[in-house]
């Protein structure tokens, strides 16, 4: 590993949270360009341990790997907690569509989610991203990833399937 | 045309909004989504809406959705709707469709949350049989070196105080402490709570940090704090 990538990840490892790729790029004086390659270095050892980087767009985070998850699992005390049928679907849309504003989620449910994304928000799966002019927009968080034991969102089964799909690309009037 | 056991007659059917008894009332006609089936399906729909207690949430967007149904009827009888009466129509399939392949994606969520969770350093200290030794266990110290260390510390607390009288002295109440928070806010922007309460009472200071909570709370002003033991800045929303 370059000294660079090491540094990365003993950054991620003392953080012990998520950290901004914003912040990563000050703490390593490194460009983003250069930051996405060491990322890629770290993936790439990390790929056959007990450790993974989980990324969003904003973060990134140092954590356990999806392969130890159910052997580690024996030692939680708690468990996450239940998603309803009304957070799923809540969770769907912004997952497999985000960015995306409240009024988008409306429009795919059918219902007013005012509520509903405020609780996702209380419970860190989601977040209300910086507002730009009027419109606020929400996006999954690397909490929700986690949840999930998966490392981005592109792994979520189907993803470029639902991205792509006519009606849900005509309804939000945007390329996805 | 469906005949036999339909979803109102099922005593349970608690449903995530008009989308979700659209698509259980066409999936159980065994339907595709489209305006056809939305068609064939209005009735029940219509009298889900009157029959069943929904709650005040919802109840606006399932209105929304019959009277577009109802659009659907009416259109068997005047073929010739408006333009944009037309897209309405269009545009509950299209969303209909949409829904119907969110619920799938949202069921998959449902089923998988929790069961694989990536942890975070610290998210939990595994036990062993190594951290089991007692902490400490080689300190020379005994029961007495504890005692004498026990004694001085109590010999250099001061004294409880007897109270002399049946009165004490009244302090502001806490309404006192918000409508003075709310009186200077209307004069100033901005606020610095220790310059507020400088001079008051250990109690009056206590009760006026919690009119200030409650004052944010309420969303009437914000507070910010650089770090520990700084200036309080408040500031009028």
């Amino acid at each position: 590993m370059t000294p660079q990538a090491q540094r990365l990840q003993a950054l991620l490892f003392v953080a012990g949270e998520a950290v901004s790729r914003q912040e990563l790029l000050t703490l390593l004086a490194a460009s983003p360009q250069e930051l996405e390659q060491l990322i890629a270095e770290l993936e790439t050892e990390l790929a056959t341990g007990g450790l993974r980087l989980v990324q969003t767009e904003r973060e990134v985070e140092l954590t356990t790997s999806g392969d130890v998850a159910v052997w580690l699992a024996q030692f939680l005390q708690e468990s996450s907690g239940q998603l309803s049928r009304a957070a799923a679907e809540t969770l769907a849309v912004v997952a497999y569509t985000g960015p995306v504003t409240r009024y988008e989620v409306d429009m795919l449910r059918g219902v007013d989610s005012r509520r509903m994304l405020r609780q996702l928000v209380q419970r860190g799966v989601i977040a209300r991203l910086p507002s730009q002019g009027r419109v606020r927009r929400y996006d999954v968080t690397e909490e929700f990833l986690k949840q999930l034991g998966i490392t981005q969102r592109e792994a979520l089964p189907q993803f470029q399937e639902f991205k792509r799909h006519e009606g849900i690309r005509r309804l939000l009037a945007r390329e996805l | 045309m469906h005949k036999g056991r339909s979803l109102l007659t099922v005593s349970g059917g608690q449903f995530e909004g008009p989308f979700d008894l659209l698509l259980e009332l066409i999936q159980e006609r065994r339907l595709d989504v489209s305006t056809l089936s939305l068609r064939e399906i209005t009735d029940d729909f219509l009298t889900y809406v009157r029959t069943r207690p929904i709650s005040g949430e919802l109840l606006g967007d399932f209105l929304v959705v019959a009277a577009t149904l109802l659009l659907l009827k009416v259109r068997q009888l005047l073929p010739q709707l408006e333009k944009a009466e037309e897209e309405e129509v269009l545009q509950l399939t299209e969303r209909l469709a949409a829904y119907r392949a969110l619920r799938e994606r949202a069921g998959w969520l449902q089923s998988e949350w929790g069961k694989r969770c990536l942890l975070s350093a610290g998210s939990f200290a595994p036990q062993s049989s190594a951290r089991s030794e007692v902490v400490g266990g080689n300190l020379a110290i005994g029961a007495s070196d504890l005692g004498q260390v026990m004694t001085g510390w109590l010999a250099r607390l001061s004294k409880p105080v007897r109270v002399q009288a049946h009165l004490r002295a009244r302090g502001k109440s806490f309404q006192d402490c918000v409508a003075l928070f709310v009186t200077r806010l209307a004069r100033l922007q901005r606020l610095v709570f220790q310059e507020v309460v400088a001079g008051h009472s250990q109690q009056e200071v206590a009760v006026s940090f919690l009119a200030v909570l409650e004052l944010a709370r309420q969303q009437r002003l914000t507070l910010e704090q650089q770090s520990f033991n700084q200036e309080l800045v408040i500031t009028r929303l």
